[in-house]
């Protein structure tokens, strides 16, 4: 199960509003209610968008399927649902049963003038296989008509039957493997493309700009769903209308009997609604020489003033014969590139002529989280230039020296007092549950480098308690470190401390970052710790240590303690070249005891999105751990100023995550100082250079 | 259940205050910037005509130079000139945009959204006597990926030979008409230069790129 917030609802509600209002259009692809390109449940051989992500939400009498898809790879889409099915049984809404699934969808080539496009596709390749078949599928476009036709495995190889083609490549084709399920969550019986064959095609019609009119003939007998699903035509009808460029709407007629409805949200974060954004224009740079004006003195007042205005807390300044030194918090800008050009344009409109050289050094909660150089003069000529080698001659990271910032900082108590909501999902019983608090937060700096740092929790409404499998679920033979949320959640009612620690950070050399924490870390672990990270300045990789001693929260999360407590630390490494692709592995010992290692790929977008996945094996066997497995998740991170075209340093986090058990359980607080630092580094400022003088 | 969890939710809401923006919770951010999407007037947005709001009077009273800026889909206002000497000539705006001349040609904008990030020519144009070959004018933007899209457009410049009389805000001006015709990938665009006699381009309607479309500049003080 997953924790998440409200604001995760809010800002896709945002992202509806603002695609509504704003969003460029987007190239139409039909999407399916599998979340991919399709007819209506078939697929076709269409890519979306690359980067686009799709929510599908279908209804009819006996279904519910909500869904999430993206385009990794102008090539490869995937999509993951949760699909409730059937009616009168014991699980939410009277479903008989919930049933998570993942697919893939590659295209093989194209459609040309000539030639047909061709993909191939997994259906619920991971897990339980309820819908598991494969296609390989072929589209043509005429005129308005938009033509598909397949040959389908496995679920999709029902109706009207024939040897498998592939099997002339192969014998291992001939014969479809039986689902191995085991506890779900992997890969199962590799039996794709198996078995018997079955032909399938349909037909989408654009009826102007807004509206589409598919048909399609499926082979899928539907067996499944025979039960209590009347199928009587292999025929699907469907029609859907563009509500907005963000919102597409269908209604369906499906197997000869069944009206069914669809909604799907299209967003990618290559289509900001607000274009590259909108902020005030930074302070012009002046000309040196050639007759200009001199300047003898630098204005320091004026500097600072400046700065303060442009959403920089000054937190030194300092000047040499021909160099300036500023050491600031930069407040509002998510783009480093930008900030850094808009602190160098500053210093070189309000320093003196001498001064040609700036380094500005970027601060993170006590950290010297990044520190470049800037040309000035150079910066100068770049500020309106053409160059188009995509280099950034103006600017160098630089090893300065880190500067003792353990004085007391300027604002020591902060505090804020906020509605928080929090949902879990995929419990079968209660597939969204919701909580609605109030939350106190106080942070008192001691220095820079070392804060106190809590929260409160009060619930004022929720349906968490309603949560009959509470405490139940846990992996077999391992402590129990995460399984038991919903005790947690209904011991809290009456009010918790949700974190409450010590907390110190501290750059020891300029590439070398260094924290420690102690107290209640987190909702459901309390104890001391802290990490190493290495990260020299223009290398693509970086490596980490944790070591944390922790011991359980008693479930009212109060100050009592329960008995288990553990040793949890492990190694990092983290790979971010500044392109398309970042890499982390973590490896050591997990919350339990389990010793293994998790790896994180995230596609990392220039504007601030990032969409990734995370899987954790360790030496806890699947049928130990549970359903689902092994722990695995995905997750978007939105940038605030790509929704608003404000400047905003927020960034909202999504995850999913299927199955909260209790191997490969982690410490949520162990590792932060890459995210901390890692949008200051000069990767990123590469990704976002076109930002620099913005 | 979820009228009273939407009530409490805008009451808490309505109650949450922070010491400052980092303590701000993002359930409080993302209902704001809902908020803010709601509260905007739907269609297109409306604009202060500064047409209407400025006078002739108050142009020569206030003794300073002055740029009247207008973008093709309505928004204008007046703009004054940055202090010092730049990198070109910058004009500041009271939404705190800028726009950078050189020699009455758009170099750059910035705060406007859809910037021009830069534009350069390969070599310099000249109103006495242009020269009718062609030349390259090259315009940056950003594009989706925050890397800037640099793009080369030949261009030619005429010199119409058309000299005429402008009203700028009540006052009349005799100008020469230039046309700058540019052509280059995905796009073709003509720029319009009025030019008085001191080689002041006093009036230009000049392509800005496609999201903002054409600029139009009247320099307004005599």
């Amino acid at each position: 199960m997953t924790v998440n917030y409200i604001s995760h609802y809010a800002a896709a509600a945002a992202i509806l509003i603002a695609g509504a209002a704003q969003a460029q259009e987007a190239p139409r692809v039909s999407v399916g209610n599998f979340g991919l390109p399709g007819l209506v449940d078939l697929p076709t051989a269409r890519a979306l968008p690359d980067a686009e992500l799709v929510l599908t939400q279908q209804l009819h009498r006996t279904l519910e399927r909500t869904g999430a898809s993206f385009q990794i790879l102008p090539n490869l889409g995937v999509a993951f649902r949760y699909s409730g099915h059937g009616e009168g049984g014991g699980e939410a809404n009277g479903r008989l049963n919930h049933d998570r699934s993942f697919d893939a969808h590659l295209t093989l080539w194209r459609e040309g003038r000539r030639v047909p496009g061709v993909a191939i596709g997994l259906r619920d390749f991971i897990g339980t296989g309820w819908y598991s078949s494969e296609y390989i599928v072929a589209t043509k476009s005429v005129g308005q008509f938009e033509l598909t036709g397949g040959l389908g495995f496995g679920r999709l190889a029902g109706r009207d039957s024939f040897e498998n083609p592939l099997a002339k490549l192969s014998d291992r084709f001939s014969t479809r493997e039986a689902n191995v399920i085991g506890r779900g969550g992997t890969l199962g019986t590799i039996n794709w493309f198996q078995g018997k064959a079955s032909a399938f095609g349909g037909v989408n019609y654009a009826l102007g700009d807004r509206v589409t009119l598919s048909a399609e003939y499926t082979p899928d007998l539907m067996r499944r769903e025979a039960a209590y699903l009347d199928v009587s035509s292999p025929w699907n009808f469907g029609a859907s209308y563009q509500l907005t460029s963000a919102l597409r709407l269908s209604a369906q007629y499906l197997h000869g009997s069944t009206l069914s409805m669809a909604a799907h949200v299209a967003l990618n974060p290559k289509r900001p609604p607000h274009g590259a954004g909108r902020e005030t224009a930074p302070v012009p740079m002046r000309l040196r020489g050639f007759g200009a004006p001199t300047a003898d003195q630098t204005d320091e007042a004026t500097i600072r003033k400046v700065l303060a205005v442009d959403g920089f807390e000054v937190i030194a300044l300092s000047e040499d014969a021909d160099a300036i030194r500023l050491d600031v918090k930069n407040t509002r800008y998510r783009s480093t590139a930008q900030a850094l050009g808009r602190a160098a344009a500053t210093l070189q409109r309000f320093a003196a002529d001498r001064v040609t050289r700036a380094v500005v050094v970027f601060r993170e909660g006590g950290l010297q989280a990044a520190s470049y150089a800037v040309d000035l003069d150079r910066a100068a000529a770049e500020q309106f230039g053409i160059a188009t080698d995509g280099g950034l001659p103006a600017i160098s990271t630089d090893d300065t020296e880190t500067l003792s910032t353990r004085e007391a900082a300027g604002a020591r108590l902060t505090w804020g007092l906020s509605p928080y909501l929090t949902h879990r999902l995929f419990n079968p019983d209660l597939p969204l549950s919701v909580e609605l608090g109030l939350e106190a937060r106080a942070k008192y700096k001691i220095t820079r480098n070392l804060s106190l740092d809590g929260a409160v929790r009060k619930s004022l409404a929720t349906n968490l308690t309603e949560n009959n499998r509470a405490g139940h679920g846990a992996s077999r033979g391992i402590p129990t470190t995460q399984s038991d949320w919903g005790l947690y959640d209904i011991n809290g009612q009456p009010g918790h401390i949700h974190r409450l620690s010590l907390n110190y950070a501290d750059t020891l050399a300029p590439d070398i970052f260094a924290r420690a924490h102690a107290g209640l870390l987190e909702p459901f672990w309390a104890g001391a710790g802290g990490e190493l990270l290495y990260m020299p300045a223009g290398a693509p990789i970086a490596l980490g240590l944790d070591i944390h001693r922790v011991r359980k929260r008693d479930y009212d999360m109060r100050l009592a303690l329960r008995d288990y407590e553990t040793t949890t630390g492990h190694v990092s490494a983290y790979i971010d070249a500044g392109g398309a692709f970042d890499l982390e592995v973590n490896a050591g010992r997990y919350l339990a005891g389990d010793w293994g290692a998790t790896a994180k790929i995230s596609r990392q977008f220039a504007n601030g999105w990032e969409v990734g996945g995370y899987a954790t094996l360790t030496d806890v066997l699947f049928e130990d751990f549970g359903e689902g497995s092994f722990d695995k998740g995905i997750y978007i991170k939105i940038p605030m100023d790509w929704l608003t075209g404000e400047p905003d340093r927020a960034r909202r986090y999504f995850e999913i995550r299927p199955i909260t058990k209790d191997g490969g359980a982690r410490l949520a607080t162990a590792r932060q100082l890459y995210q901390q630092v890692r949008g200051a580094r000069d990767a990123q400022l590469r990704r976002e250079r076109g930002r620099l003088w913005k | 259940m979820t009228r009273k969890l939407l009530t409490l939710l805008a009451f808490a809401t309505l109650a949450a205050c922070a010491s400052d923006v980092d303590m701000e919770s993002g359930e409080v951010k993302a209902l704001k910037l809902i908020k803010k999407k709601l509260d905007a007037p739907a269609g297109p947005a409306a604009y202060v005509d500064a047409r209407k709001l400025v006078s002739r009077e108050m142009i020569d009273a206030a003794g300073v130079p002055v740029l009247f800026v207008e973008i093709d889909r309505g928004q204008n206002g007046t703009m004054t000139q940055f202090p010092g000497v730049g990198v070109g000539e910058t004009w500041l705006g009271s939404d705190g945009s800028t726009v950078t001349l050189e020699r009455g040609t758009l170099k750059a904008t910035r705060g406007v959204g859809d910037d021009l990030m830069g534009s350069e020519t390969s070599r310099e144009l000249s109103w006495d006597d242009p020269d009718p070959a062609p030349y390259t004018r090259s315009l940056a933007h950003l594009r989706e990926d925050n890397q800037t899209q640099v793009r080369e457009f030949t261009c030619t410049l005429t010199d119409t030979g058309e000299s005429h009389t402008l009203e700028l805000f009540g006052a009349t001006f005799t100008a020469k008409l230039f046309r700058e015709t540019c052509e280059g990938p995905g796009a073709r665009f003509t720029n319009e230069y009025h030019v008085d006699a001191s080689g002041l381009v006093r009036k230009g309607r000049l392509y800005h790129g496609e999201g903002i479309g054409y600029v139009t500049l009247e320099r307004l003080d005599r």
